[in-house]
């Protein structure tokens, strides 16, 4: 917007020329370098614990380095073995399957809990408060609540099972619980925060908008699905990414959770705890690093898929106005 | 609605100015209180000594502070020695912790670790080994511990761990429920000793406590898992032999008698099916179920529970006895300039270590001194010297790089196991997968 006012001042310019070119510049390049002491402590830090870091795994990919200090060139073997490693693919499965099963309900249930929140219950901050403290409590802190309740024998929620003729479940031993108790942790855990996105996404919506589609005779429904959700659109994509790439990551609720373990049958063993049992366990950081990098590969092809999508999406709405 | 929208919980609320300082002051406190314990740590009581050394190791339960008694007394005995202990809670973590600390050039004078993870780390170069005529100089010598445990400290020629202990995975009971159980003779348990007996046994202590007759807590825990199936299979006189880039050589036969036989008995009256190790512990110092396989180390929180405890070592069911366990040892780990004073003190200091082991039983564990374990004052300890044949008869995880405490293949030897014990799924797949499982790990180079 700001270019419309250039061409008109254009014309009040030239009888200063001689200076004009020169003093923006020169007063440029001052502020520009006035912002580096500001930049440069991030740039160290960054510079130090993550490009070099990232630099030398990629180097020690390519070695049989050893957490022990000795090892050698070995080119593309660690990939190699990577590729036909089965328990690499099943620990990737296992977390494609955690992040499938975890993102869903975090969108959805935030989205829920949003609109109750919002257009229904009194005592607002209350709510708010209440669904956001989990979120504050650290993952150390949330697992063991949750250890205890899943406890088999004495439990809360296998006594109350119980106690109502019910069956007991496994929920940290069954294989095909376990990765559903980690799951309903972890949205216990940090849907407050998609939580707190769509509240004040819905908060950020003209009345305007709900007013005259009351006028028109829009009932409740009608106002949350032509009004309110096309609303929340951008805000339910920002949402989503971050939690695809916040579930890829999963590592600390299943080590603390399976005391470092691998969970019934090595169900919950997520493919970033496989690299660290190989790395720091067993010693292999060379083999470690390799199926780092593929893992990395694969998290940026994840990464630039949504950018392509919502992108071509975007396009395809502008045209559409 | 919209002021149900901005709606704030009242007038009190602090400004963000207000809330960052005080976020501030919090973390400088907490600082300055972190920095000011780690000075603390630092001095010893023999701060005038005119060597110190630092030594690591993993004791952080109830033995923590026998052994931290054992360090003052050492120290008070030979004020020239100072020790400098860094204690590391254990888990697989302290090993990497210790590993790169070798490696990167700073490694303690001495450190505790465990005896099964020793040969995976001697091809490495991150231990020295032991000079045993330097210990013998000391009062150290090969006859003073179970054969055993000296055997397995022996690579290559060389002695690289010197055992402290033999911590033994063994059947602790309560003698009350025993006894109106009836299977309590004059020296313990008895009819345990093939396995309809033990699980006859099992229904016995059942039908009196109520609940469950024997204590097994291994859901999660393949470290669990391993002590159980590893001690059953030495009873049968059967062997494991793992040499990278072979396939293993054990019992499969064996394996499944074993497996199938546990299976039997976790069947929620000898024993419960899903029973995690804290539930185990908690029922049995509750009294709801009367005995219970267990760590010696578990001997004090019974004790604490005031519970009417006895133990003996692994009942032998299959045949030949034998006691699945690990031994705390003293490593040096590896230095790139020794120098000779404080490799002098390290040698002193483990010497007097191991004649102060009788205080170490109190932790439940067995001194691997047999000096210790031989004299009076340790036989007049009960229930600590009706176990102490355990030593004697002492097996460990299948030696190879990547077995041992606080090794990732326990876990594989959990997420073969559980399925069979807990889900009741076939004993001879469970077996195959654990099979699978090793020779998998025998394909992988080992590191060094």
């Amino acid at each position: 917007m700001s270019t419309v006012t250039t061409p008109s001042q254009a014309p009040t310019a030239p009888p200063r020329t001689p200076d004009v070119p020169r003093t923006p510049r020169r007063g440029r390049s001052r502020r520009e370098g006035s912002g580096w002491p500001f930049v440069l402590p991030f740039l160290l830090v960054a510079v130090l614990f993550l490009v070099v870091p990232t630099l030398w795994g990629l180097g020690l990919s390519f070695t049989e380095q050893s957490l022990m200090g000795n090892g050698g060139w070995v080119g593309f073997d660690n990939y190699a073995e990577a590729f036909g490693d089965a328990t690499m693919w099943s620990t990737l499965g296992n977390t494609l399957v955690f992040t499938l099963i975890s993102t869903v309900p975090l969108v959805v249930v935030a989205l829920v809990m949003a609109l109750l929140v919002y257009t229904g219950l009194p005592g607002q901050w209350v709510w708010r408060l209440a669904f956001f403290a989990p979120y504050m409590l650290p993952v150390a802190v949330v697992v063991q609540i949750f250890v205890w309740l899943y406890q088999p024998e004495i439990g809360f929620l296998n006594y109350w099972l119980d106690r109502l003729g019910l069956d007991k479940v496994g929920w940290l031993t069954d294989t095909s619980v376990a990765m559903w108790s980690m799951a309903l942790l972890t949205l216990w855990w940090t849907v407050g925060f998609n939580f707190l996105l769509y509240l004040s996404a819905l908060q950020a919506i003209p009345d305007q908008m709900y007013e005259a589609a009351a006028l028109d005779g829009a009932g409740g429904w009608r106002r949350l699905f032509s009004i309110t959700l096309p609303q929340l659109r951008a805000t339910t994509v920002l949402i989503t990414v971050l939690q695809v790439l916040a579930s890829l990551k999963v590592f600390d609720q299943m080590f603390i959770a399976f005391n470092g373990g691998s969970g019934p049958g090595g169900v919950t063993r997520p493919i970033l705890q496989y690299i660290y049992d190989t790395g720091f366990t067993g010693y292999r950081m060379g083999y470690a690093s390799a199926m780092s990098y593929i893992y990395f590969a694969l998290i940026i092809a994840v990464a630039v898929g949504f950018q392509v999508l919502t992108s071509a999406r975007r396009k395809e709405q502008r045209r559409g106005r | 609605m919209i002021s149900a929208g901005r709606g704030s919980p009242g007038g009190w609320a602090p400004s963000r100015r207000t809330v960052l300082k005080g976020a501030l002051a919090g973390a400088g406190a907490l600082a300055g209180a972190w920095a000011l314990a780690g000075c603390a740590t630092g001095t010893g009581p023999a701060s005038s000594a005119s060597t110190r050394i630092q030594m690591w190791h993993l004791f952080t339960g109830g033995d923590g502070g026998i052994f931290q008694q054992m360090l003052t007394e050492v120290q008070e005995e030979d004020p020239s020695v100072g020790i400098d202990p860094v204690v590391l809670t254990w888990g697989a973590p302290y090993y990497t912790k210790l590993v790169m600390a070798s490696v990167g050039g700073r490694s303690p004078d001495l450190a505790v670790m465990h005896l099964t993870r020793v040969a995976g780390w001697v091809p490495g170069g991150v231990l020295d080994p032991w000079d045993v005529d330097l210990l013998a100089e000391h009062g150290v010598t090969q006859d003073m511990f179970p054969p055993a445990l000296w055997d397995r400290a022996v690579i290559d020629g060389q002695l690289w761990a010197v055992p402290l202990d033999f911590h033994a995975f063994i059947l602790f009971y309560d003698r009350g429920i025993a006894d109106a159980a009836g299977i309590l003779g004059p020296d313990g348990l008895v009819g345990l000793d093939s396995p309809e007996g033990f699980v006859e046994a099992g229904r016995a202590l059942a039908d009196t406590t109520g609940y469950a007759g024997i204590g097994y807590g291994y859901t999660g825990d393949g470290a669990q898992m391993s002590r159980m199936l590893w001690g059953l299979y030495a009873q049968t006189g059967a062997e494991v032999v793992l040499n990278p880039g072979e396939a293993a050589q054990v019992d499969r036969d064996a394996l499944v008698e074993v497996t199938s036989w546990v299976q039997s008995w976790l069947d929620d009256t000898v024993a419960i099916a899903n029973s995690d190790y804290p539930s185990a512990v908690a029922n049995f110092s509750t009294g709801r179920v009367g005995a219970c396989f267990n760590g010696n180390w578990e001997l004090q929180s019974f004790l604490t529970a005031e519970v009417d405890v006895d133990a003996m070592p692994m009942p032998t069911v299959f045949g030949s006895p034998a006691t699945y366990g690990d031994s705390h040892v003293f490593v040096l780990p590896h230095q790139v300039n020794v120098d000779p004073a404080k490799r002098e003190a390290a040698y002193a200091t483990v010497a007097a270590m191991l004649r102060k082991s009788l205080l170490w039983s109190e932790g439940g564990h067995i001194p691997a001194n047999r000096e210790i374990t031989e004299s009076a004052e340790y036989q007049d300890k009960v229930p600590q010297s009706h176990y102490a044949a355990a030593a004697d008869e002492a097996v460990f995880d299948p030696q190879a790089w990547f077995t041992g405490s606080g090794s990732d293949f326990q876990a594989r030897v959990g997420e073969a196991l559980q399925g069979a014990w807990l889900d009741k799924s076939s004993p001879e797949a469970a077996v195959d997968r654990l099979i699978g499982a090793l020779d998998a790990a025998l394909q992988t180079k080992p590191p060094a």
